[in-house]
C-alpha cells in the first residue's frame, strides 16, 4: 500500500488548502446533520471519513479537467469551487440551486456545468461508463483534459463499473477511477461483496495501472492522484485507484449503522477520521497549530451554519415550472 | 377474526411463514440480512432462516435477479427484494428477455417461480431516479403476473400466492404502504392474483385505482358522500392478468368510470384500463372515462414541485365532480 514518502512534492500552501477543504467539507456535513435533526431538511448522505481522498483526487485535477463523482462527494464538490451558499440551496431545494434548480436529491448528488462536474446519478456505477463517455469526447475534440471519475466499493460489484472500466481501458482514455473504498454497501460489508477485497488487484484484467493507497492518508494519496493523473495526460491511459477508508457516519440519515457494524467498529471508524490524522501531520510539522487548526474549523462551522440559515429563507421553485427542463 | 397489523409486517408474516413450509423458498436482495431490508420487511429472517437462505448480496441487480432465474429453473423458490423498483432497471433484461420468456421458449419444460417484490411510488422527496411508478412496464409483458396489493391482508395473502406459484409475479409495493395498518386473517390463508377488488359499493361512478390510488380512491369516495355522490371504488390489486369482469360490471351499472395511477398515465395503466373499459361497456357509457395520473416529468425533489406532480384525493374527486357535472361545493 502506498504511504507518505518523501516524493510527496506539495507545498504548506497546498497542504492547508487541502486541510481546509476537508474542515469545509465536515462542517457543512454536521450541519446537514443538525438539520435533519431539527426537521428543517429531509436528509443527509454523510461524506465524513471520505474527505481525504476526495480532496486528494480532486485537487489532484484541474479546472480544464472533469469530475465525475458518486453521491457521497462532498468535499469533491468543495475543492472544484462549489460555496457553502450554493451548497445548502441545494439542500433546501431552493430555486435558485445551481446544482439542479431544486429537482435532484441533496446529500452529495449534484451536476455542475460551469465547474466541471458531470451530472450525478444514484443508481450506483451508472456514472462509470458516463465518465468514460466523457473522457472519449475530450479525446475525440483533443481537449485534453482529464476525467476523474470517483465510486464506492459497493458500485464495483454492478456489470456498469467492469463495462465502463474496460471502455477506458481498451480506448486507453485519459480518466481516473477512485475507489473511495469503505467496505461497505451500505449494510452488506466487502466480505460479502467480493472475494479479494483489493480493488486495484482488478486493473491487471483490463491491462491499466492499478494503484493502493491508504485514504485516510492525505498526502499519500495526493501523490498517488498526481501521478494517475500525469499517466492520464501522457496518453498512458486509465489508472484505477483503489484507497481505503472508513465511513464514519451511517450510510444516510435513513439508517443506524450500529445495527449491522456493533458499537466497537464504529469506535474504530471514528479512530481513521481522515481530517484528525492530516491536522496531526501538519502539527507534527509545524505547519499548523493546534489553535490555528481549531480556528479553522470553527470558522467554517460558523459560515455553514449561516449558509443554511440564508439559504433557507430563499424563494422555493415555483410549481408552475415544474416541467421545465424536461426537453431542450 | 384477525389482528391489526402494519402491511410490513403482513408481508414479513408472509415471508417467514412460507419459509417454515417450503424449503426451497430462500430471499436475496440488497440489505436484507442485518440491516433488515431497505423497509425493513425482512428484519429478524436472517436470525431466523441463516445466511444460506436470507442472501445479502452485492449491488449487482442483474445477477440478482439472473441467479434467482438459474435457482427457479432448478427448482428453488426465490423471493427478491429490490431495493426499489427503480433499481429493477438494471435487472430489466434479466426480467423481461429471461424470466418472462424462459418457459415458452423452452417449449414448456422448464419454469421460472420467482418473486421480485419492489417499493415503488413517489411522495417521500426522494427525487427522479428513485420515485417510480412502473406498474406498466411489467404489465406490459405476457409471461409475467404482476399485482400491487394495498392492505396488509392483501400483502400477507397475495405474497403467499406470489411464492406458490410456478411463474415469474412482480410484485409491487408502495412506499406509501408500509405504515398502514389494517385487518389480517388468522392462520394460513392466500389472495388469488388475478383478482380485483370491489373497496366500496357506489351507483353514480367507479372509480377503480392501481396501488396507492386505490387507497386515494376510497378517501375521495367517502368525501365525495358529502357532495351527493355516490362512488364505487375498484382496487384493480392485479395489473397483469386484469380483471375485467367485475370492472365492467360495475361500469355498466353506474355508467361512468374514472381511472387512476401514480405513474405517468400516457400509454399507462389507466390508458389500458379506459381501452379495455369502453370496448365491454361502450353502450352503458354516459360520459368519456377520464383518467388521472403523475405528471410528466421525472420527479422532482422540491417539496412544492413534487406535491404537483403526484396525484391527490382531490385530483381525483375533480375527475368525479366532472364526469358527474357537478361543481365543487365550495366552487
Amino acid at each position: 500500500m502506498a504511504t507518505t514518502t518523501a516524493a510527496d512534492k506539495a507545498t504548506r500552501e497546498e497542504y492547508l488548502q487541502l486541510h481546509g477543504w476537508m474542515c469545509m467539507a465536515k462542517a457543512l456535513d454536521d450541519r446537514m446533520h443538525m438539520l435533519v435533526k431539527q426537521g428543517r431538511a429531509p436528509f443527509v448522505g454523510s461524506s465524513r471519513g471520505h474527505e481525504g481522498i476526495q480532496v486528494a483526487s480532486t485537487a489532484a485535477i484541474g479546472p480544464e479537467d472533469w469530475l465525475v463523482p458518486h453521491y457521497r462527494a462532498l468535499a469533491n464538490a468543495l475543492v472544484r469551487g462549489l460555496t457553502m451558499k450554493e451548497w445548502m440551496l441545494a439542500v433546501f431545494a431552493k430555486a435558485d440551486d445551481p446544482l439542479s434548480a431544486g429537482r435532484n436529491i441533496p446529500g452529495g448528488s449534484y451536476s455542475y456545468r460551469r465547474l466541471k462536474i458531470a451530472s450525478v446519478s444514484q443508481v450506483v456505477a451508472s456514472w462509470v461508463p458516463k465518465a468514460a463517455g466523457v473522457a472519449y469526447a475530450a479525446k475525440l475534440r483533443g481537449e485534453g483534459s482529464v476525467t476523474l471519475c470517483t465510486f464506492g466499493d459497493g458500485a464495483t460489484s454492478q456489470g456498469d463499473f467492469h463495462e465502463g472500466v474496460n471502455f477506458a481501458a481498451t480506448h486507453r482514455l485519459p480518466v481516473v477511477f477512485v475507489c473511495e473504498n469503505n467496505s461497505y454497501a451500505i449494510s452488506v460489508p466487502i466480505r460479502l461483496q467480493m472475494l479479494n477485497p483489493n480493488v486495484a488487484d482488478r486493473a491487471a484484467g483490463y491491462g491499466i495501472a492499478g494503484v493502493t493507497v491508504d485514504g485516510t492518508d492525505v498526502p499519500a494519496s495526493y501523490a498517488a492522484c498526481k501521478e494517475a493523473v500525469a499517466r492520464a495526460r501522457r496518453g498512458e491511459g486509465p489508472t484505477l485507484i483503489d484507497a481505503k477508508i472508513w465511513r464514519l457516519n451511517s450510510h444516510t440519515s435513513e439508517d443506524n449503522h450500529l445495527k449491522y457494524r456493533g458499537q466497537e467498529e464504529i469506535d474504530e471508524a471514528a479512530r481513521h477520521d481522515p481530517i484528525k490524522r492530516f491536522t496531526e501531520w501538519l502539527l507534527e510539522r509545524r505547519w499548523i497549530t493546534a489553535e490555528e487548526a481549531a480556528n479553522v474549523q470553527a470558522r467554517y462551522d460558523q459560515e455553514a451554519s449561516d449558509a443554511a440559515d440564508w439559504a433557507e429563507q430563499q424563494p422555493d421553485p415555483s410549481p408552475e415550472d415544474t416541467l421545465k427542463n424536461v426537453f431542450a | 377474526m384477525g389482528e391489526d397489523k402494519l402491511y410490513r409486517v403482513a408481508l414479513r408474516e408472509a415471508l417467514a411463514e412460507e419459509m417454515q413450509r417450503d424449503e426451497n423458498v430462500f430471499l436475496i436482495g440488497e440489505d436484507i440480512g442485518k440491516f433488515g431490508g431497505a423497509y425493513r420487511v425482512t428484519d429478524g429472517l436472517l436470525d431466523k432462516f441463516g445466511a444460506d437462505r436470507v442472501v445479502d448480496a452485492p449491488i449487482a441487480e442483474e445477477v440478482i435477479v439472473g441467479t434467482a432465474i438459474g435457482s427457479a429453473m432448478l427448482g428453488l423458490r426465490p423471493v427478491v427484494e429490490m431495493m426499489t423498483i427503480n433499481f429493477s432497471l438494471i435487472a430489466f433484461d434479466q426480467i423481461v428477455n429471461n424470466a418472462a420468456k424462459i418457459r415458452y421458449m423452452f417449449g414448456g419444460e422448464a419454469k421460472v417461480p420467482m418473486v421480485i417484490r419492489m417499493p415503488g411510488g413517489a411522495g417521500h422527496q426522494l427525487s427522479a431516479q428513485h420515485s417510480h411508478s412502473f406498474e406498466v412496464l411489467y404489465g406490459l409483458i405476457p409471461g409475467l403476473l404482476v399485482v400491487a396489493p394495498t392492505t396488509p391482508e392483501d400483502a400477507k395473502g397475495m405474497l403467499k400466492s406470489a411464492i406458490r406459484t410456478d411463474n415469474p409475479v412482480m410484485f409491487l409495493e408502495s412506499m406509501s404502504l408500509y405504515n398502514v395498518r389494517g385487518q389480517v386473517p388468522e392462520g394460513d390463508y392466500t389472495t388469488p392474483i388475478g383478482k380485483a377488488a370491489v373497496r366500496r359499493r357506489g351507483s353514480d361512478v367507479t372509480i377503480i385505482g392501481v396501488s396507492r390510488t386505490a387507497v386515494l380512491a376510497h378517501e375521495a369516495a367517502k368525501q365525495l358522500e358529502e357532495e351527493d355522490i355516490d362512488a364505487e371504488v375498484i382496487d384493480l390489486r392485479s395489473i397483469r392478468p386484469i380483471d375485467w369482469e367485475p370492472i365492467a360490471e360495475s361500469v355498466r351499472r353506474t355508467s361512468r368510470a374514472v381511472v387512476v395511477e401514480e405513474g405517468w398515465s400516457t400509454y399507462g395503466v389507466t390508458a389500458e384500463l379506459a381501452a379495455g373499459i369502453q370496448e365491454r361497456c361502450f353502450d352503458y357509457l354516459d360520459a368519456p372515462i377520464l383518467r388521472l395520473g403523475g405528471a410528466q416529468v421525472p420527479m422532482p425533489y422540491s417539496l412544492p414541485l413534487e406535491k404537483a406532480s403526484i396525484p391527490t384525493s382531490e385530483d381525483i374527486k375533480r375527475l368525479v365532480r366532472r364526469t358527474v357535472g357537478k361543481r365543487a361545493v365550495d366552487a
